[in-house]
């Protein structure tokens, strides 16, 4: 009996305690700073919750694993967000990482591109994940012309090798790795050309976030906390997150911290909290570039009370 | 007899009917697992995919008749002396053994964006088996025969055409019909890295979150799998069916 009681007692403390994971879409880099720094602070643990972060990696399909509800809580972008809507799949999006979308073109100064539209005439290599809302947005926009498209592989291998070559990149990321290894990278941001998604999302399945009303107003100030507090001091956290990731250094993993600070809140912004306007505008493009198959309610897609 | 050809195409029609139901029904989400309509709605529609096909089905036919030519020469030349197979052996089995999908990107820096690593892919995924079939077949040949041959004072060579390679050709038929399904598997692996083909459709298709169109891709390379094994059960049965077991009855 004592046995039995015992078992029963275990299997109930294990059930309270179970982990609330969240399901990154790359590696551990500074872009999950704020939510890293949460859990080694006990920011989570203080309300009661343990957060346990899942690493992803390229093609890692987090949307889909979210709308399947084998994660609670994963990363994604709000186009991924509103595609997997469309689709049918009730995600949601609680928490906004960059205020501004860090998604660029890397190319080299050395070919003196003036801007994207400029780069788009040239008869460059370009690596890029086809089929990316970015990438279906600026072949609307510029037309790839002679530019040859070629699958993106991440990492920075094929741009050092090569000065034809131009690829996707997060501004705060590839250019750093770039530039560590000689090169002169020039950026331009997609956002500048008028496409500017929430960027690094945290999303939920809708039933899961109307359910927990608590929950998700504990994890939005959790985040918030985490973040805040990565912009302020990043150094200890790279050094956790720095050994998950030994393939980028402490330097360039200090540097991308400290690049990315105006993505993260630029000037007048409350960190995390996402717009009506910007949700509705991204919505109505993707369905304009044909990649949603019906006009989307943008306010259904994220939680704004934050 | 002849009406059961049409027999494994029950399972087929009745698994299709029943995962149509099962969405229609919505017990299962068509974002996770498309419904047989939305996909031949996407074949009917879809230029693109189409387009694909003839890339992948170029590339996989290139790189499996470099399969052929190379994996039959090889195979040869590894029978010819216990020495060379001894020495070279381990290192055909190193194809069979290598993690394409682990070298793939290396491919891309070795070869190219495009059709050289695609062909690449498709050649060291499918070479091995027609190795291995044509060095079996080979020293499998019937030693009263090949005593035989000696007693008439047979050449090296009227020995290897005349009764080793008859001999082995149901095996390299064998091995061509096992590698022909890896070369449509290495193409579009080929394709993921270098670009272009099925393999592209899929990987834009999974960053638009578009299974149907995902599964219209496979399904299309699983036909092409499809086709080339036919038509290598289809010569099998020209080139054997006068003297081998096998093509008979």
């Amino acid at each position: 009996m004592k046995v039995i009681s015992f078992l029963l007692f275990f299997l109930q403390s294990t059930a309270f305690a179970s982990d609330l994971e969240l399901a990154l879409n790359w590696k551990p880099e500074p872009e999950f700073g704020g939510f890293y720094l949460a859990n080694l602070k006990g920011l989570d643990a203080k309300k009661g919750i343990q957060l346990k972060i899942v690493p992803g990696g390229a093609g890692q399909p987090v949307a889909q694993m979210l709308a399947n509800g084998k994660v609670p809580l994963g990363i994604v972008s709000a186009d991924e967000v509103l595609m997997a809507r469309d689709r049918g799949a009730d995600l949601v999006a609680i928490f906004a990482v960059y205020q501004t979308s860090p998604v660029g073109l890397m190319t080299h100064e050395e070919k003196g591109f003036k801007s994207l539209e400029d780069f788009f005439k040239s008869d460059s290599t370009l690596a890029i994940q086809k089929g990316m809302p970015a990438a279906v947005f600026m072949e609307r926009k510029y037309g790839y012309g002679k530019v040859k498209v070629v699958p993106y592989q991440g990492g920075v291998g094929g741009f050092i090798r090569d000065k034809n070559f131009a690829q996707q990149c997060f501004v705060t990321s590839e250019p750093l790795l770039a530039k560590k290894q000689g090169a002169k990278p020039k950026t331009f941001l997609v956002s500048e050309s008028g496409f500017d998604p929430y960027v690094e999302v945290v999303a939920a399945k809708g039933e899961f976030v109307r359910k927990n009303p608590k929950l998700i107003q504990d994890l939005v100030e959790i985040f918030q906390a985490g973040w805040a507090a990565y912009q302020e001091d990043f150094e200890e956290t790279n050094k956790v997150m720095n050994g998950l990731n030994p393939a980028m250094t402490l330097e360039v993993f200090n540097e991308s911290a400290k690049v990315q600070k105006p993505f993260v809140q630029p000037v007048g912004s409350k960190i995390g909290t996402m717009k009506l306007e910007r949700w509705q505008k991204f919505a109505d493009q993707l369905f304009e570039m044909k990649l949603i198959s019906k006009k989307a309610k943008a306010q259904e897609a994220f939680v704004s009370k934050f | 007899m002849k009406n059961l050809r049409f027999l494994p195409l029950i399972p087929l029609i009745l698994g299709l009917a029943l995962l149509q139901f099962l969405v229609n029904r919505q017990a299962i989400p068509s974002y996770l697992f498309p419904a047989p309509y939305q996909v031949w709605e996407v074949l009917m529609t879809d230029g693109q995919i189409w387009a694909a096909l003839r890339d992948t089905s170029l590339n996989a036919c290139l790189g499996f008749l470099l399969t052929l030519v190379a994996g039959a020469c090889l195979g040869t030349g590894l029978a010819s002396s216990r020495w060379i197979e001894k020495m070279f052996y381990p290192y055909a089995v190193f194809f069979q053994t290598v993690p394409i999908i682990a070298i793939a990107p290396l491919l891309v820096i070795w070869f190219g964006y495009g059709q050289p690593t695609v062909i690449a892919s498709t050649f060291i995924v499918s070479v091995f088996p027609m190795i291995a079939a044509t060095l079996d077949g080979i020293r499998s040949t019937d030693q009263n025969l090949l005593d035989l041959f000696r007693l008439y004072r047979a050449t090296r060579l009227q020995r290897l055409l005349k009764l080793q390679l008859p001999f082995a050709l149901p095996s390299i038929l064998t091995g061509a019909r096992i590698a022909s399904g890896l070369a449509v598997i290495g193409a579009i692996v080929g394709e993921f890295v270098g670009g272009g083909g099925l393999g592209g459709i899929v990987d834009e298709s999974l960053a638009q979150q578009r299974v149907d169109r995902v599964f219209a891709a496979v399904t299309l390379a699983a036909g092409l799998g499809w086709v080339f094994f036919a038509v290598l059960n289809g010569l099998s049965r020209v080139l054997l069916r006068n003297w081998h077991a096998s093509q008979r009855g």
